[in-house]
């Protein structure tokens, strides 16, 4: 049972399950088109520390059956995220920003979702100002667009 | 597993090689205040595309970077970036930027290494990753989407790029579908209906290339059969489009991922959503169809073009439709049709989009046209009162007083089999593909071969009369006036489990499956799961007999009472949503809901016809 060797941008290699590293359908195709050889995988597009987080998903759900997700399935499911994961995406929101990035970039479907969601659950209960402040976003609607969305808004109160 | 070189833990490196910074690493402090101003300012000028004075066209070199980092917050210096972000990158191949020293290679433009900033959350405001506008569409859209709806109103009210994910039909769509009762009510709509194109309002915001709009129909389409886009796109061209569309935005490996996450979200616009600056009427160009590489004929092509104009539905408007009819279901809001003709209390009823059919104590069945109110026919053959019926494409199942069922034609209108075994009145009928189920004031359950009429079976264990059938798959779920619910093996015809709690005897029931709802002489409805045979919950409102119910699966039950009213309860909260009164100035016999109705039966030889969609869009259901 061989390793695979992974190296991040910053040069930092890591040695995972081929299990977990197949769950990056990137590091899959580059292990199908290259061949498995003795050199690292190269992964200039994550920085090591985002690597090990992604690595530490990867390794902890290697074993998890991958469903053939319908895709009317991508519903609200606060209650199916395990604690495991919950305790994962417990980070605040550069952690979880570099995350999603580094789990798109990898091809880590399942991270991808997780991190989304997460993200989503943040901003579901949040009033407009507290988005502005946390996010640093200004509000740049002129007047008339501002009452037209407020129009708007009206019919889906 | 750490490489020779510099370690991410290093503090106090001035030059950190690694574009994201850890979580208590250190960034240079920004060097002078004014290019802080002045790239606040580049943040107001996002997302029109409007040029930051620090978009990099090139690679930068490392002089600039230190100063530069201050500012990799503001996603307007990375737009060249976020667009290439929308795949991901394999190794660029423009050279890579200068470095220290330390000759680690920094990737400028990959995506990942744009939000650097020190992690501490206490920082004030304003230093935020905007990361809605900053992240793919694709994903943006995914976050949106499980941020569902209430909150992508707040979403649309924070900034102009937020508000883009607001307008996005393919977003909507989603958020429609998530909404799990308005799914269950779609399901019971019958296919057989056309629906109406949704009118849309004036202004809404949809502009989309007809090609476009030919994958979100196909996509759409395929998976969810009528959505008030009555179209019969060709699915096999347009996949083929839809399939170049895919193949033409991405290069090398990224590609897969790319469509896969096209594929795995569905339905999603291959185009930015419109701004809110352009609102226009919708007036796609027919004619801008890619790509002839269908092997689709030219008919279809011709066909296709015609349907080019007629964009897929504004979901946003639909949901909003929704929404309304769901608020007039909890006020109350209808328009109340009464029927008359029977010449006596009128014991059944089962409706669809097209018709409505009684049966009645005068010992007919009446057949109603559902739009225009009218009776179309009316069917002799019993000799005695028309207790229950039930009706499916092909045939009508009606039981009798007369101890008889019949099955009749719907073609000739006659009678085509008449099963007689029973020796008390017929109370209640199930059928499916292969057998009818009577059940019958002489306690017994019979099961009949539902093309020849053989009789193939009798279950007798009731104590007394059985009041009602339901058939679900295998499963015969009965109610009795013993004040029990029993559960039957269709093929076998054991008895597989027996529900007791309630006090007095049942009149009703409902069977999907999974739950049961039961209506009793003891005025109480109960819910409770098949499986287990527990009581999930206990519907109390009612001051009189509860003679009949409706329940499909979700959360909507519909009961007729002998205390003249009918209810509409939430049964998982077990709350009374709508108490309809007033109406029938007699015992109410039979009740049927659908999305947008609810027609009931009474002593008082009325039937009547509640309509919460007046004045509603909703032409999708019934």
């Amino acid at each position: 049972m061989t390793v695979v060797r992974l190296q991040a941008a910053d040069g930092r290699l890591f040695a995972v399950d081929p299990a977990a590293a197949r769950m990056s359908t990137l590091v899959q195709n580059l292990i199908d088109d290259v061949g498995p050889g003795s050199a690292p995988i190269p992964l200039p597009g994550v920085p090591g520390p985002t690597l090990a987080r992604v690595l530490e998903y990867c390794t902890h759900h290697r074993d998890d059956v991958r469903l053939q997700k319908d895709v009317e399935d991508l519903q609200r499911d606060d209650g199916l995220v395990e604690p495991w994961d919950r305790r994962f995406m417990d980070v605040d929101d550069d952690a979880m920003l570099r995350l999603l990035c580094a789990a798109d970039y990898l091809g880590v479907e399942p991270l991808v979702d997780l991190c989304c969601l997460s993200i989503a659950r943040i901003i579901r209960h949040l009033p407009v100002d507290a988005i502005r402040q946390r996010y640093g976003i200004v509000d740049d609607f002129t007047d008339a667009e501002r009452s037209l969305i407020a129009a708007e808004a009206q019919h889906l109160a | 597993m750490k490489s020779g070189s510099q370690s991410d833990t290093d503090s106090g490196a001035g030059e950190r090689q690694t574009p994201c910074a850890e979580p208590g690493g250190t960034l240079p402090v920004p060097p002078a205040p004014s290019i802080t101003s002045s790239m606040r300012e580049g943040l107001s000028i996002y997302p029109g595309g409007a040029a930051s004075p620090y978009t990099p066209t090139s690679p930068l070199s490392l002089s600039q970077t230190s100063s530069m980092r201050s500012f990799m917050k503001v996603p307007t210096g990375q737009q060249s970036a976020a667009a290439s972000c929308r795949l991901p990158l394999p190794p660029p191949s423009q050279p890579s930027s200068p470095l220290s020293a330390r000759g680690s290679v920094k990737r400028r433009d990959s995506f990942v290494s744009s939000p650097c900033r020190p992690a501490d959350t206490g920082r004030p405001a304003g230093e935020g990753l905007d990361f809605l506008t900053y992240l793919p569409y694709e994903i943006a859209m995914v976050i949106v989407i499980h941020a569902d709806f209430p909150a992508i109103t707040t979403i649309a009210k924070v900034s102009r790029s937020w508000n883009r994910f607001s307008r996005d039909n393919a977003v909507w769509r989603r958020l429609f579908l998530q909404q799990r009762e308005w799914r269950t009510q779609r399901a019971m709509a019958t296919a057989a209906s056309h629906s109406t194109r949704p009118r849309r309002p004036p202004g809404s915001a949809l502009s989309i290339s007809p090609a476009l709009s030919a994958f979100d129909a196909a996509t759409s389409g395929a998976s969810t059969p009528r959505v008030g886009d009555g179209e019969l796109h060709d699915g096999a061209h347009l996949a083929t489009v839809a399939a170049a569309a895919a193949a033409s935005r991405g290069d090398g490996a990224a590609a897969s991922l790319t469509s896969r996450i096209l594929s795995a979200y569905a339905g999603s616009s291959l185009r930015p959503a419109i701004s809110l600056q352009h609102m226009v009427a919708p007036s796609p160009t027919p004619g801008a169809m890619p790509g002839p590489g269908s092997s689709s004929s030219h008919q279809q092509h011709q066909q296709l073009l015609q349907r080019m104009p007629r964009a897929p539905p504004d979901w946003r408007y639909l949901f909003q439709q929704r929404l309304e009819l769901d608020r007039h279901w909890r006020s109350g809001t209808a328009d109340v049709h009464i029927l008359t003709g029977h010449a006596d209390s009128v014991y059944c009823v089962q409706y669809d989009h097209d018709k409505i059919v009684t049966g009645s104590r005068d010992r007919t069945i009446k057949i109603w046209d559902s739009g225009t109110l009218e009776c179309l026919r009316t069917m002799t053959g019993h000799e005695a009162s028309v207790l229950c019926l039930k009706y499916d494409d092909t045939v009508l199942v009606t039981g009798s007083s007369d101890a008889t069922v019949i099955v009749w034609d719907w073609e000739t209108g006659a009678p085509r089999l008449r099963l007689a075994s029973h020796s008390a009145g017929v109370l209640d009928v199930a059928f499916n593909d292969e057998h009818i189920v009577s059940c019958s004031k002489d306690c017994t359950i019979k099961v009949w071969h539902r093309a020849t009429g053989r009789l193939l079976r009798t279950m007798a264990g009731h104590r007394g009369p059985v009041n009602a059938v339901q058939l679900h798959g295998n499963q015969i779920v009965s109610a009795s006036g013993d004040s029990l619910i029993k559960m039957w093996d269709l093929r076998t015809g054991e008895l597989l489990r027996t529900f007791s709690g309630h006090t007095r005897g049942l009149a009703c029931v409902q069977f999907d499956g999974k739950t049961i709802v039961s209506g009793s002489s003891d005025q109480l409805i109960k819910v409770w799961d098949a499986k287990t045979g527990r009581c999930k919950q206990t519907l109390r409102g009612h001051k009189d007999l509860v003679r009949t119910l409706h329940f499909a699966g979700g959360t909507r039950a519909v009961s007729g009472s002998y205390d003249q009213t009918i209810k509409v309860w939430d049964i998982t909260t077990g709350e009374c949503t709508l108490d309809l009164k007033d109406m029938h100035t007699s015992w109410v016999f039979d009740v049927q809901f659908s999305a947008s109705r609810i027609v009931s039966t009474s002593q008082d030889q009325k039937i009547i016809l509640w309509d919460f969609a007046g004045g509603l869009d909703v032409g999708d259901i019934n």
